[in-house]
């Protein structure tokens, strides 16, 4: 029994206490899914609270066979792409036009740095894709994983792990150029 | 850029199906160097991408996550609250039939018959001959199943019967 499980096995004997140990844990690797989703820290923080919620909630259902990360995960992928298809609706439409005030403000009341990668990588990459990739990446999940995370057969997975990288690529070439619009600060001034 | 690697794009393009998409990457993108320049790999990615290690400054979430810390709770005692899930297209569905509902109900209360009401249309006189003082009867407005309506008058001139006839104009509506 892993570590994990032997936690899970206690918090359901009643000690449900000893579930801040797994969201200490898991935290850091949740919010970074979260947020490389939703380009938000705002709406990352809500999306964890609310898996790590439904977590606890759903525990004494929870496979004690099964590996605990990969099940938390799945919470947290299917809780961030809710609140995308929320943003979608008509209501919220305005309110998008805001929403690149409020995120870097969001970014800097966390004491979170952005960069002009992430920005392009949030512009051109779908939700799917942004999924499949922080999961390859941060996580080492093969295509079976993501493709069980997101519900979809292992072959849609690879093709969102490869237009992902495509997109990828095209990001770094925006972020360059946009980089290189802004003026350099060691510029010499000529007398 | 070759052609093969062009016709190789094109396919992959026109063609949805996952599995031969597959095929394509692992047999001709991954191995091409033309191709294997178009897209990004991993090293590039994590740049891209926020890491765990730099969200470990952040505050736990677990105060409002889970149950205050030494309290002894237990899980199966509570209750659990039944969650009725409507799929998408039931809830379409029950809209769609609500608002057939209504609209048939609606359909019908229009169908009945209202009551006449007065038109004018002109003054109605007693036929030449059947006696009596000249009397003129002005009907103001006829309305017949919420619509217009042609109004009939027959005097008979041998009794003091009227005998008014009223045709919705809409002969759908007959």
């Amino acid at each position: 029994m892993t570590e994990d499980n032997t936690i899970i096995a206690q918090c359901l004997a009643g000690h449900g206490g000893r579930f801040e140990v797994l969201v200490r844990r898991y935290q850091p690797r949740l919010m970074a899914l979260a947020l490389n989703i939703l380009g938000d820290p705002d709406e990352a923080l809500d999306a964890v609270q609310e898996a790590f919620t439904q977590a606890f909630t759903n525990l004494d259902r929870f496979d004690i066979n099964r590996d605990f990360k990969n099940w938390l995960m799945g919470i947290g992928v299917k809780r961030s792409l809710d609140r995308i298809r929320k943003r979608r609706s008509f209501l919220k439409f305005f309110q998008n036009y805001s929403r690149e005030t409020d995120t870097y403000e969001s970014f800097k009341n966390h004491g979170i740095e952005d960069s002009v990668l992430f920005r392009q990588h949030m512009k051109l990459l779908r939700p799917k894709e942004r999924t499949a990739l922080s999961l390859k990446i941060n996580e080492g999940c093969t295509a079976r994983e993501i493709g069980e995370v997101l519900g979809c057969h292992e072959n849609t997975a690879y093709v969102h792990l490869f237009n992902a990288k495509k997109k990828i690529k095209k990001a770094f070439q925006l972020s360059q150029a946009e980089e290189m619009k802004r003026p350099s600060k060691n510029r010499e001034v000529k007398p | 850029m070759r052609w093969t690697c062009m016709l190789y794009k094109l396919l992959y393009r026109l063609v949805p199906l996952r599995g031969l998409q597959v095929r394509i990457i692992r047999g001709h993108f991954e191995g091409c160097a033309f191709c294997r320049e178009e897209y990004a790999p991993e090293e590039e990615c994590k740049q891209a991408l926020f890491a765990p290690s730099q969200l470990e400054h952040l505050d736990p979430v677990y105060p409002a996550a889970g149950a205050p810390a030494g309290e002894k709770q237990d899980i199966r005692v509570l209750p659990g609250v039944p969650v009725v899930r409507f799929p998408r297209w039931g809830l379409a569905a029950a809209s769609l039939a609500v608002a057939a509902v209504i609209g048939f109900s609606l359909l019908l209360f229009q169908a009945k018959d209202t009551p006449v009401r007065e038109q004018v249309t002109g003054p109605v006189v007693n036929a030449p001959g059947s006696g009596g003082e000249p009397r003129e009867t002005f009907i103001h407005y006829v309305k017949a199943r919420g619509g217009k309506a042609r109004t009939y008058i027959l005097k008979d001139r041998n009794s003091p019967r009227t005998f008014v006839w009223i045709e919705p104009k809409d002969r759908r509506q007959t």
